[in-house]
């Protein structure tokens, strides 16, 4: 059992990865989009193997139903789509090459130092969706009234701004 | 299962907690109430939207005024995700002044092209401005101080974008971006650091140092550049010039100060959280967090006073201006003594006073320029305009630090608290945001002076429009501000007794 | 990493791979079997019998984006439900707290529901909501029967 999970985890992994590299290098702004989802969707497998079930969900629905549709209207609202299809170029290309590089090695080196064992619990993972709601309801209410309120004020604004010409008309 | 502490303690203490939240909860009222005025009142709309703003703004410094009586000490409540001290009610109050201020511009702002006035979507976004920056400082816990940390980028992004012409989309737009980089870099960090420690809670944080890890470390840096980027510090500070150019100037009277004060308290409270558990920062040998922190101001103060030589356009000028001062209450935070908490609480006032001053300026000399802030507006201002003249002359020497303004008292009491923790601690780091502090007011001299030279000066320019009809709402304003500025300079201590009576928990 | 508590999410993952497979042996046995004599006028892009005329892309209508927005803000909404519907009448802690944590559940919720419900009514009544349709501009066209003669007609009919 715990080698298919294993296995599945690599597996997701490597599609994000895989993905998330082609996003980068394409020229076409409408593939990435769509590499930008199947990275979600590997994401979401990776949160469940985690027994985030909750969190796997979320990005589900929120990324990959909501927030990319948004993205790719993004895309679609452009005036410059029309006729050739959207292209994207990169620049810096050396300088970001080794600025990434860099900071892979960082990383690496950071994540090798961590005496893993120290920071690691047993605690047996359990039914997330249940105990979100519970610390949702009780402990972190002031978190999730505000969460409420920001999505309130991102409304108003974005639709005060994308409005603009609207209204004008 | 710890249901008693996370889910019974909290519900049972749910009525008793909200009774912290008075002025916030004022302030939720009067969000909606703007946002219901906004949508039912066809008639007079302006009128109404100001009013029943600036009397909800009023009846929340009230509860802030009660509630800074009534507190005696720190206290923690929500189960620990907020905590409540005197300085951060202070700070509750410089805010309410500061939003009174912004809507009084903005309702003087209505000559110009939009009608800010008769927009409730701007009362909207101010308070809930306000309301992000009250609640900041109080956050004692990494979810609930990203999410206010968004809540204060939005609304920012928001009310940059609301003259919807291309300079204010061109701020907003870069505003964004760096915000949106800022937001994941500051995300990541805190995911880092919950890795390491385990826990939500940010006076957890010293439960980490026994692991004396690269990691936790590397968190805190990507942290300290996320509330880098809201005070607008090197070498997160590339937005603010276009973004205050492209901004309503009564927006930024209340996006320059109530922000950078509140993300410059919240980093009080790691940075002594950090200090007082001695948290090995070891991801590059040489520097301690202290140092790391002083290097930063040193640059900041430098670069920032070293640029705004170059600005001729006001509303820029002022943004770097408003970087380096973020830099002198960087250094501010350095010092981690109770008097130099009080002398960076002084400073915050003088300088949300001067900012006042400063964008009530900009928005005069707007009438005469076609919407162009550009600094030759000025020319020849004070032969037209004499009061005017001696009043913004008395405003830059404030900006400067000389006296006999407050400005030069929040300098003054500033590098004394910086001399006095170089005294005690004797480290060199110090010294040097002294020297650094000095000299970079020496460098302000040149271009803040250069509004009062060319008033003085320089000729009226003949083809230039009169400014027209200076109100004497104008003067008054402009007059009360200077006022205040002098008596912080003559009286400092009334307020500097206020704040020495503080009562830190340090 | 989860120990054990996957099989709820391999019966997913066994729907998932399930689906993969029939769509890709539908494919692959059409490929196999159908005959492939493809020409010009089999290649253009069907639309609906007509001639298709300039690119697949066209700009978008900026209405389209606030509908979108509202769309994400209510699925934000519909994904704090979840968690709450699992709890809000649990067993164990409305004994616990003497049927306080219902009240409170209840409240909490709908607090949140209506802050986000006040976006729409926001988007509603300044009329972003509103879809002004093109008018027609073909010219109006007047018939020389009148009017009633049609409606004479009609009830001929009947």
């Amino acid at each position: 059992m715990s080698d298919m999970i294993t296995i599945a985890f690599y597996l997701f992994a490597g599609l994000s990865i895989i993905s998330g590299i082609f996003m980068i290098f394409t020229k076409n702004i409408l593939y990435a989009a769509f590499a930008l989802m199947f990275c979600f969707l590997s994401l979401a497998g990776i949160y469940v193997l985690l027994g985030a079930d909750f969190v796997a969900i979320t990005q589900l629905l929120v990324y990959v139903g909501g927030v990319l549709v948004l993205l790719i209207f993004g895309v679609m609202l452009t005036v410059r789509v029309e006729g050739k299809s959207l292209q994207t170029g990169s620049h810096l290309k050396w300088g970001g090459a080794l600025i990434g590089i860099l900071w892979i090695g960082i990383l690496v080196q950071l994540i090798l130092q961590v005496d893993w064992t120290a920071v690691m619990t047993d605690q047996p993972i359990e039914a997330s969706v249940n105990s979100i709601g519970k610390l949702l309801l009780s402990k972190y209410v002031i978190v999730f009234e505000l969460a409420g309120l920001l999505l309130l004020i991102g409304l108003v604004g974005a639709a005060y701004i994308a409005g603009a010409k609207i209204r004008t008309k | 299962m710890e249901i008693q502490s996370n889910i019974l303690d909290p519900i049972f203490s749910l009525s008793q907690d909200l009774n912290y939240f008075r002025p916030e909860l004022v302030l939720l009222i009067c969000l909606f109430v703007c946002f219901f005025a906004d949508l039912l009142i066809k008639k007079n709309k302006g009128l109404w939207l100001s009013s029943l703003a600036i009397s909800g703004v009023l009846a929340y410094l009230w509860f802030s005024y009660t509630q800074f009586i009534g507190l005696e000490e720190e206290v923690y409540f929500m189960s620990d995700l907020m905590r409540l001290e005197r300085s951060i009610v202070f700070v509750k109050l410089i805010f309410g002044v500061t939003t009174l201020g912004a809507i009084i511009l903005a309702i003087k702002t209505k000559w110009i092209q939009i009608p800010l006035s008769h927009t409730g979507e701007y009362y909207f976004m101010l308070i809930a401005l306000l309301l992000g920056s009250v609640l900041l400082p109080m956050a004692n816990n990494w979810l609930v101080f990203f999410l206010l940390m968004e809540f204060l980028s939005i609304t920012g992004y928001i009310i940059t974008s609301f003259n919807r012409d291309k300079s204010s989309y061109e701020g907003a737009i870069k505003y964004l971006l760096f915000g949106a980089a800022a937001s994941a870099i500051m995300l990541y960090g805190i995911s880092l650091i919950y890795g390491m420690t385990g826990s939500m809670s940010i006076g957890d944080l010293a439960n980490g140092m026994e692991l004396d890890s690269g990691l936790l470390s590397l968190g805190l840096l990507f942290v300290l550049l996320g509330i880098f980027f809201k005070i607008a510090l090197f070498p997160m500070h590339v937005w603010l010039p276009s973004a205050y150019q492209g901004a309503p100037s009564s927006g930024i009277v209340l996006l320059s100060v109530a922000p950078k004060v509140a993300a410059l308290l919240f980093l009080w409270h790691l940075t002594s959280i950090i200090e007082l558990g001695k948290i090995g920062f070891d991801l590059l040998p040489m520097f301690q967090w202290q140092q790391m922190i002083g290097i930063l101001a040193i640059i900041t103060m430098l670069g920032a006073n070293a640029a705004a030589l170059w600005q001729t356009n006001v509303k820029r000028l002022l943004a770097w201006s408003s970087v380096g001062h973020g830099g002198f209450m960087l250094a501010g935070v350095l010092t981690l003594s109770a008097f130099g908490q009080s002398t960076l609480l002084f400073y915050a006032s003088v300088y949300a006073l001067m900012n006042m001053g400063a964008f009530l300026l900009v928005l005069l000399i707007k009438k005469r320029t076609q919407n162009e802030e550009d600094i030759n507006a000025f020319r020849g201002l004070a032969s037209l305009h004499p009061f005017l003249g001696v009043l913004v002359t008395l405003l830059m020497l404030s900006f400067i630090g000389l006296p006999p303004t407050g400005g030069f008292m929040a300098k003054f009491l500033l590098f004394s608290a910086i001399w006095d923790t170089y005294q005690q601690s004797g480290e060199p780091i110090y010294i040097w945001v002294f020297a650094a502090g000095l000299f970079s007011s020496v460098i302000s001299l040149f271009y803040y002076m250069k509004i009062p030279y060319l008033m003085y000066f320089k000729p009226l320019n003949s083809k230039d429009p009169k400014l027209v009809s200076l109100k004497s709402l104008d003067y008054l304003m402009m007059f009360l501000i200077v006022v205040a500025l002098m008596v912080l300079f003559f009286k400092a201590n009334w307020l500097m007794n206020i704040l020495n009576s503080l009562n830190f928990a340090l | 990493m989860i120990h054990g508590e996957v099989s709820e999410f391999g019966i997913i993952l066994l729907f998932l791979i399930g689906g993969i497979f029939f769509v890709a042996f539908g494919l692959l046995t059409a490929r196999l079997i159908r005959p492939k004599r493809p020409n010009i006028e089999k290649l253009t892009t069907y639309e609906s019998g007509e001639d298709p005329l300039g690119t697949a892309w066209s700009q978008f209508n900026t209405r389209f984006y606030i509908i979108a927005l509202v769309f994400i803000l209510f699925e934000v909404e519909l994904v704090f439900l979840f968690p709450w519907a699992t709890v809000y009448a649990d067993q164990e802690l409305m004994e616990l707290t003497g049927g306080k944590w219902g009240m409170i559940a209840l409240v909490e919720m709908v607090a949140f529901v209506i802050i986000l419900a006040l976006g729409l009514v926001y988007l509603w009544v300044k009329g972003f909501l509103n879809w002004e349709r093109p008018m027609p501009t073909g010219k109006q066209y007047y018939s020389p029967i009148p009017k009633i003669a049609y409606s004479k007609f009609i009830k001929r009919r009947k």
